[in-house]
């Protein structure tokens, strides 16, 4: 990618990063002091979950062969996007470069897998040697007639949310656009950044199909090439859940007029919110008024589970470490249950966020922006917090610190999301500060004692 | 529980003296009699030989039409005079059809005194319209403890003896062996089918009696020993009378499936040896703590439905309940506080309670697949996979391997993705 084009993508007016400063950039990851994927981690996980497009990575062994297959984003059909596809580049190709071996390799797939379109990941190796994915990619297309997509993501350009935009970024220029639905339809939307970790899409799609309002595509849990291809037909936008393809959501309201927000499923209150909203947008009063019935009705229903609940969560503390939207919408989720969160991470969240953490948890909330695992336990132990709810990452940290934990993050395998969400959300927490390991484990084995 | 049981549908209980005749295997050079009709033995040698995968050497009295009416003790009597060319001792048992043709075992036993002096022989009445496997192993102990064990003579201060449970595996007997050992003790098993039926070749090709088990000769000096360990509930109180004449301490331990428990075993080694804990067991403590505390994320909200004998459910119950999974027994026979019957109403139940896992028998896995749910395979019949003899699930180490088989099986459940939703819009776009 050259450097005009990376300047502007850095950019990002939407991106908090950039609002007060005079050279704009994300913040440089510090040398011996990062945690976290690079830009081709973020672009290829955002783009992944397209489920029936092959995804093929043009670098070494390290960039796929390490991580592949592990994220928890379920697909309803295809299963294609969980074969890792890479052109694994050896000594050779290093020296007289792999434009040739990349370009046998996607023609070997369209005629094995005959996928809808394929993207082409280009790594920091390839992009050193020169190897220009850009032109071979509109090769094998002119040839095959294949959607053959470029996404430009070497690792050395930045942190993994920067990846986000990259990916984001071909979407735009390749992508969105390209087709149209054969049917239309009053009401459509898009639900951008969610990713059906665990299901999660699955959890509050029928409650959009009761109301009527098309779900063109969720990018990209469970979605289908064709589906993005038609993202620019919906009538709203709604951010879920993170900061990822932020500037999709951006570019998209300047290009064709599509208004967003930034939501969340976690909670029920939020929940509720979000397709008010989304209804809202829609522009009919009478999907309004729907809408809200549906909600009441919803909440209702989950009323008894969620005071049972209460009974055991009432005056527990938390101790919430995660990014972005999380960083307030499940706080909201846990206060309704009676619950204290006693600091937040907002390591990715923005101003915006922050200020949503302040509305919520008030003045003095405690916001963590750096979260090594020993400071998360300094936290925790100072404020004598019940349960950490992280990361996989932080998993083991906690779990060492015989600390109950629930996994808020990609790893996950229960759908928080939607108003039953809430329900488990709840009873995940529970069952985790009750587990009865964690006394057994805090008492002194005997042969210590004797 | 229904009120009157009129009909069984595959039934969890097995016999009284299938349960019998595996105590009489753990016994060294002991030939099992059956004192029944020839089906009593094969069956039950069937259903051991399938979960062992070893020879069964039961012999049968093999009781014929005019036998049951006229009296089976001649059979007896030829049965003995035919095998004990072959055994060291001769376990006889009996079975519902022995027991209603009201057979005097008593005097059958007095009668075999006379005509072959010094044959030792245990005797016990098993019928198996009462009772389950775990009845008559403790019956069998019992009569082999009458026949066999002397009185407290030289007192032997490294030795200590298990009274073990028929769900202690083959494997658990060899732990418990290896274990006492490590500190110091000199162990005899009652009864030993660690050594008979854990499945090792032999120098031999053929072995008309067990291979291997407790020698006449140690039992004759358990009394002898420093203390009694019982493990298993079921063996508790035969534990406990033999310890009462003989001045050795008993210990009991309903199962070594729970960190208290394992502690208190090892407590109990520390202090009756007067040697430390090994490090190795420290070690693997520790491993247990860390392996609960990784794996406890798969027990939330999970129901366990357990189904077998009282002492296989209670071992399965504690280290369960412990990682925080809400567990439902079922037991073969009646238990306080415990629904009991056949499988037909552990799935019926099973069902009603949402269970997420079973843990049984083979028989039980089979419900577990028709129900689309997890299992994990103990107990007895296993059939269908190898190694459950050798299995070792108590202890440290054990019990952090139990963790682990039970969580993965959990893991690998179908139910445990979500059920996939597609919009009926969807099929508007193209």
């Amino acid at each position: 990618m050259n450097l005009s084009a990376l300047r502007e993508l850095y950019k990002e007016p939407a991106c908090s990063h950039n609002a007060k400063k005079e050279t704009p950039a994300c913040p440089r990851p510090t040398p011996g002091r990062a945690a976290g994927g690079c830009s081709f981690d973020g672009a290829y996980i955002s783009l992944v979950p397209i489920a029936d497009c092959a995804h093929m990575v043009h670098g070494p062994a390290s960039c796929v062969a390490n991580t592949w297959n592990n994220r928890g984003s379920l697909s309803s059909g295809p299963s294609l996007y969980r074969t890792a596809f890479t052109s694994d580049l050896d000594n050779n190709d290093v020296v007289f470069g792999g434009e040739k071996k990349l370009f046998k390799a996607v023609k070997e797939i369209i005629e094995k897998y005959s996928p809808p379109a394929i993207f082409v990941y280009q790594t920091c190796v390839t992009a050193m040697i020169g190897d220009d994915i850009d032109a071979l990619c509109r090769a094998v297309s002119a040839k095959t007639g294949v959607p053959v997509i470029p996404v430009d993501s070497p690792g050395f350009t930045g942190t993994k949310n920067f990846g986000n935009r990259l990916a984001g970024d071909a979407l735009l220029n390749h992508v969105i656009g390209t087709m149209e639905p054969a049917t239309p339809h009053p009401f459509n939307a898009n639900l951008i950044g969610e990713f059906n970790i665990a299901g999660e899409l699955w959890a509050v799609l029928p409650l959009f199909d009761r109301l009527g309002i098309r779900i063109i595509c969720s990018l990209s849990g469970d979605s289908r090439y064709h589906q993005v291809a038609m993202m620019h037909r919906a009538r709203a936008n709604m951010m879920v859940c993170s900061r990822a393809l932020l500037n999709v959501a951006r570019r998209m309201e300047e290009k064709y007029g599509i208004p967003f927000f930034e939501g969340s499923f976690y909670g029920a209150a939020n929940t509720s919110d979000a397709i008010v909203k989304i209804a809202e947008l829609m522009g009919e009063d009478g999907l309004l008024e729907k809408a809200k019935t549906l909600c009441d009705e919803e909440r209702k229903k989950i009323t008894p589970a969620l005071e049972e609940l209460k009974t055991r969560l009432e005056g527990k503390r938390v101790l919430l470490y995660t990014g972005g939207v999380k960083s307030w919408s499940i706080v909201g989720a846990l206060q309704e249950l009676g619950m204290t969160v006693i600091a937040t991470g907002t390591r990715k969240s923005t101003e915006e966020d922050k200020l949503r953490i302040r509305e919520l948890m008030g003045d003095d909330a405690t916001m963590i922006s750096e979260g090594s695992p020993r400071k998360l336990l300094e936290i925790f132990n100072k404020y004598g917090a019940d349960v950490l709810m992280a990361g996989g990452r932080n998993q083991y940290t906690a779990l060492k610190a015989r600390i109950p934990f629930v996994d808020v993050n990609q790893e996950r395998h229960v759908p928080f999301t939607g108003f039953d969400g809430h329900v488990r959300l709840a009873k995940a927490v529970a069952d985790a500060i009750e587990n009865p390991v964690f006394k057994l484990t805090r008492k002194p084995s005997p042969f210590e004692a004797l | 529980m229904r009120k009157k049981r009129n009909l069984t549908a595959n039934p969890l209980r097995l016999s009284q003296p299938a349960g019998a005749s595996l105590a009489f295997m753990g016994i060294g050079g002991c030939v099992p009699l059956w004192h029944g009709v020839q089906g009593c033995t094969a069956f039950a040698k069937i259903l051991f030989i399938q979960h062992f995968r070893e020879p069964m050497p039961f012999q049968t009295t093999a009781l014929t039409q005019t036998s049951v009416v006229m009296g089976g003790d001649g059979n007896l009597l030829e049965a003995v005079e035919n095998i004990r060319k072959d055994a060291k001792c001769i376990g006889v048992l009996t079975t519902g059809v022995a027991e209603t043709c009201g057979a005097d075992i008593k005097a059958a036993v007095r009668e075999l005194g006379v005509k072959f002096p010094g044959l030792p022989v245990a005797v016990v009445s098993t019928p198996d319209f009462e009772g389950t496997l775990e009845t008559g192993w403790v019956k069998a102990c019992d009569s082999i403890l009458d026949a066999f064990a002397g009185n407290r003579k030289e007192p032997r201060k490294r030795q200590v003896a298990f009274f073990v449970g028929p769900y202690v595996t083959p494997g658990e007997v060899e732990w418990l062996r290896e274990t006492a050992s490590a500190f110091g003790l000199r162990p005899v098993i009652f009864p030993d089918i660690g050594d008979s039926l854990y499945g090792r070749l032999s120098e031999s090709d053929f072995v008309a009696s067990s291979a291997g088990g407790v020698s006449l000769e140690e039992i004759a000096t358990l009394a002898d020993s420093s203390f009694v360990i019982s493990i298993g509930r079921s063996m508790r109180d035969t534990a406990a009378r033999f310890a009462v004449g003989t001045e050795a301490r008993a210990f009991h331990f309903d199962h070594l499936c729970e960190t208290e428990e394992i502690d208190r075993f090892f407590k109990t080694l520390c202090e009756k040896s007067g040697n430390e804990t090994p490090r190795v067991f420290i070690r693997q403590r520790r491993h247990l703590m860390d392996a609960m505390l990784d794996a406890q994320f798969y027990f939330h909200g999970m129901t366990a439905s357990v189904a077998g004998d009282p002492d296989f459910i209670l071992r399965w119950e504690a280290p369960l309940a412990g990682i925080g999974a809400s567990v439902k027994m079922f037991s073969s026979v009646p238990l306080e506080n415990v629904p009991f019957g056949d499988l037909t109403e552990f799935k019926e139940l099973a069902e009603e309670d949402d269970a997420d896992i079973l843990i049984g028998n083979s028989h039980v896995a089979e419900l577990a697949a028709d129900m689309g749910i997890a299992a994990v395979r103990a107990g007895i019949p296993v059939y269908d996979r190898f190694g459950e003899t050798q299995s070792v699930r108590i202890g440290y180490e054990g019990l952090a391997r139990l963790y682990m088989e039970c969580a993965n099986a959990l893991m690998g459940r179908q139910s445990e993705k979500a059920t996939p939703y597609v919009s009926k819009l969807q099929a508007t776009l193209r």
